[in-house]
């Protein structure tokens, strides 16, 4: 017994010095660190923009090892939102030191946490992702405008949907050797040039381009190490 | 019969939130043998007479509305099972008018999906829409709810109802949605005569062959609802464009389906239909009839039945031995007094 607990004072404290690993949202346009509502700094597709709001959740955030194994999960929501810098970061506490060499996650809200009532916490629906006139999550809200020639040109995606064949939720998987601190940067400059010119600047509500959209999400989320 | 039964043993639980213990009773529903079980997990989120009776209590309150005018009961009156009588389209705050027919709210334990389109899919986030709607209570969380905080009451009650005085959306919602789930009509004479204890009229008898043969499909006994989105063949209204659950899962399949409303209580819950078109139950069965106009869109769906006038007199009197007066005035249900 004596022994027991030692060990596992042992392994506490080796564990609090060592075993927390730090998950951190840099969002990037044009290779620059985003800012909110800051005129005259990006560009895309040759006009300027500015982008006003950005929200997405995540869960289901696994630490893989080498043979992709999951040696750490959170299986909670987080709601990461630009404007509360605080959002942007998460952490993941382990009980001993692991060999990471990968990182999962769900960018959206599970069919199963949509149908379930209402929630508290990071899925309150209070937050401004939850639509009131039709049940479900919005997954990715983005919203901003372009200075034309021609005046402003807003655009609002907010993509959710967790009907078939219109789910939207997306599963994504970034392989790399890393270290404690990991660091997704979220490029929005790709997804912003993706976006098909056809399609409308509005898109409020789940089916078929709110699906679309969010399969051209998969793409901008990349692991650095730092 | 049908009122609450109280387990008088308290059950101590502890709560999600906040950890607090309480002590609460617990309140079942109760239902005859015979019926399904209901689709809302009452395991997992059992009902508590505190919950209960808070959510009543906010249901019959108009502090939820954007200008203190409009509650829940203005469009859903217990002595009409819980629908907003001769209002076609409900109205709501400033007497905006929506663009459909507000629903009864009856046997909500046993539905799948709520909305005429089912664009909400559980109980508990049902009141959102409301409560948000410009025209209905015109209202949001985020302004109710430091309200609710700062009222006199309601503090206190939530705190013994969750165990914590803080009130967010989440309880909110969960005690809006404990109220309506007992909301229970099992009673009527149509449930007398399944349980042995009443005997059908001749024509009652013979409407309810009737009703077997041409309306069962859709509406199923004993909830008198599949739950399911179907197209009953009604001329889509040029004005309102309501497409109905296409709305809401995009697929041509569902054009123009609306949920089978439940025959319960049919006989107060005029006016009838997702747009309440019709004022009786003699234009709805004539609606059914074969000889009526078809209209192209919805032609083949349109469930045709061939009944005489002499029938259609038997039919609707079967209609009506669903009738729960228990149901309407249920002193559990009206609006609270203390
Ligand atoms: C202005 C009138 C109005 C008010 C006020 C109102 N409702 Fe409704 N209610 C409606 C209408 C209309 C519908 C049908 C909406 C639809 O199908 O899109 C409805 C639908 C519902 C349903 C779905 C029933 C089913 O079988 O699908 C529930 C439950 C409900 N309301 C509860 C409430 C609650 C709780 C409140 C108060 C927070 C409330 N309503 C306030 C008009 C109203
Ligand atoms: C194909 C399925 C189907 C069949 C068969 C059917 N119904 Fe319906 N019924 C519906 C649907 C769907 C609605 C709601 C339509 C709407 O509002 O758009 C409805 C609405 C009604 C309503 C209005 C209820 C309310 O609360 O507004 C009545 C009454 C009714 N039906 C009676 C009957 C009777 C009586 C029969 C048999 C003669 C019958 N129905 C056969 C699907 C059906």
């Amino acid at each position: 017994m004596k022994n027991f607990l030692i060990t596992i004072g042992l392994c506490l404290l080796h564990c609090l010095a060592n075993c927390q690993y730090t998950i951190e949202f840099k969002t990037i346009l044009n290779g620059q660190k985003l800012f909110l509502d800051s005129a005259g700094l990006y560009t895309v597709n040759s006009n300027e923009v500015v982008i006003s709001n950005l929200k997405f959740y995540v869960g289901a955030l696994h630490l893989v090892n080498h043979k992709k194994q999951k040696v750490k999960t959170d299986s909670s929501y987080h709601l990461i939102d630009l404007a509360k810098p605080e959002s942007t970061k998460l952490r993941l506490e382990s009980q001993e030191e692991l060999l990471i060499n990968g990182f999962r996650f769900k960018l959206g809200v599970d069919s199963i946490n949509n149908v379930s009532g209402a929630y508290g916490g990071d899925l309150d629906p209070t937050l401004g992702m939850y639509w009131t006139w039709q049940s479900g999550y919005i997954n990715f809200k983005l919203e901003g405008f372009y200075t034309t020639e021609n005046g402003n040109r807003e655009f609002q995606y907010h993509l959710g949907g967790y009907l078939n064949p219109f789910e939207t939720v997306q599963e994504i998987r970034l392989d790399i050797l890393i270290s404690k601190k990991i660091v997704i940067i979220v490029d929005l400059e790709k997804f912003l040039k993706s976006i098909p010119a056809e399609l409308p600047t509005k898109i409020m509500s789940p089916g078929k381009n709110a699906k679309l959209l969010s399969e051209l999400l998969i793409p901008i989320f990349s692991l650095k190490n730092e | 019969m049908n009122r609450w039964i109280l387990i008088l043993m308290p059950s101590i639980f502890l709560f999600g939130f906040g950890a607090a213990e309480l002590s609460q009773t617990r309140i079942e529903i109760r239902y005859p043998s015979n019926w399904p079980k209901p689709n809302y997990d009452f395991e997992k989120k059992p009902l508590y007479k505190n919950r209960v009776e808070l959510g009543r209590k906010l249901f019959y309150d108009p502090v939820l509305s954007g200008n203190g005018m409009v509650s829940c009961a203005s469009c859903h009156l217990s002595f009409t099972a819980f629908t907003h009588v001769d209002h076609a389209l409900s109205h709501g705050i400033n007497d905006s008018i929506g663009t459909r027919n507000a629903p009864v709210l009856i046997n909500l334990a046993w539905n799948k999906l709520f909305m005429w389109d089912g664009a909400v899919n559980n109980i508990e986030v049902q009141a959102l829409a409301p409560i948000s709607h410009a025209s209905e209570m015109g209202n949001d969380l985020i302004t109710l709810l430091p309200k609710l905080n700062e009222h006199d009451t309601y503090p206190a009650l939530f705190k013994t109802a969750f165990g914590e005085e803080k009130i967010a959306s989440k309880q909110l919602l969960l005690a809006l949605a404990q109220f309506q789930l007992t909301l229970v009509s099992a009673n009527s004479k149509y449930d007398k005569v399944k349980a042995g204890v009443l005997k059908f009229t001749e024509q009652e008898a013979n409407g309810y062959k009737l009703f077997q043969q041409n309306c069962n499909g859709c509406h199923k006994e004993p909830l008198f609802t599949t739950t399911e989105f179907e197209n009953n063949g009604l001329q889509p209204d040029a004005n309102l464009r309501d497409s109905g659950r296409y709305q809401v899962t995009r697929l041509s399949k569902d054009l123009f389906k609306f949920k089978v409303p439940t025959l319960r209580n049919i006989q107060y819950s005029f006016p009838y239909m997702h747009d309440g078109r019709y004022n009786n139950l003699n234009e709805v069965l004539n609606h059914y009839r074969a000889d009526q106009e078809l209209n192209i869109i919805n032609h083949q769906n349109k469930p045709v039945i061939e009944i005489t006038e002499h029938q259609k007199v038997d039919l609707i009197a079967f209609l009506l031995t669903l009738s729960d007066r228990e149901f309407l005035f249920n002193p559990d249900y009206g609006f609270p007094r203390n």
